[in-house]
């Protein structure tokens, strides 16, 4: 990998990589917190309702997408580590499983009249859900340009991982505030 | 990447546990973001290598992690005691 001017050498600049990279997920990361502040905010105003509206989502998808998405880390790990192109193909799989599933979901609950805008909690649903939905879709096209390099360098490879491992961890926080939070 | 096996193992079990806790009524959301906080520091430290990282890359995180708490803490405070 060539290195560019304002460099001194390659390991510095695949340290600024790096660096820029957590900075950016740290960055993510808030974006997310404003969404569960309100997810927060609003259970504390009144959980028993909030509560009553979580027990309609559907926990068997919503579940079985937390392993789809925890396989799928591993997959990417595989992949950093092992094979590249065979990782980070099989987390791509499994991302389009974890859409579909996410896409039924909706359907089902937008046939049932739970739509956006139906009340605070259909709304923060559908905005944390679909938001995340988009980082999935960022996510396999990041891991996908990867693959598709003939040699890439170690750091970019590192951080196209781990920006898909955020996307999972961020629905390890959602799948409690949208599904699990029955009582 | 038996490290990593192992740790996607863990992840399956305590997943596991968070949605039996859920379906039996047991802990509430407590337990459930407890053991989703458990799952996310398994991700960043095998998964993620930060276990491995230099110390100014994990400080980053740990900054954003503050803010979060900040943000989603005091705004539960803010509602809880009106």
């Amino acid at each position: 990998m060539s290195v560019a001017t304002h460099f001194a050498d390659e390991a510095q600049q695949a340290h600024a990589a790096r660096l820029g990279m957590w900075v950016f997920l740290a960055s993510e990361l808030l974006l997310f917190a404003g969404l569960f502040a309100l997810w927060a905010g609003y259970r504390e105003h009144d959980p028993a309702a909030f509560a009553a509206e979580v027990r309609r989502t559907d926990l068997a998808l919503g579940s079985a997408n937390t392993f789809v998405l925890l396989t799928a880390s591993f997959a990417v790990v595989a992949g950093v580590r092992v094979r590249r192109r065979l990782g980070f193909s099989v987390a791509i799989g499994l991302g389009l499983v974890f859409l579909a599933l996410k896409a039924w979901e909706w359907r089902d609950h937008v046939r049932e009249g739970l739509v956006p805008g139906r009340d605070v909690f259909w709304t923060l649903y559908y905005a944390a859900t679909g938001l995340h939905a988009l980082h999935v879709i960022v996510g396999m096209t990041v891991l996908g340009s990867v693959a598709a390099m003939r040699r890439p360098a170690d750091h970019v490879v590192e951080n196209a991982a781990n920006y898909w491992h955020l996307v999972d961890v961020i629905w390890l926080f959602l799948w409690p505030a949208f599904y699990l939070a029955r009582a | 990447m038996r490290r990593a096996f192992v740790a996607w193992v863990a992840l399956v079990v305590l997943a596991a546990i968070s949605l039996a806790c859920s379906v039996a009524g047991v802990g509430g959301v407590a337990v459930a973001f407890g053991i989703a906080a458990v799952k996310a520091v398994v991700v960043a430290a095998v998964f993620m290598e930060l276990a491995d990282r230099p110390f100014g890359l994990r400080v980053v995180l740990a900054v954003g992690v503050a803010m979060v708490a900040l943000l989603v803490g005091l705004a539960t405070a803010d509602v809880g005691t009106r």
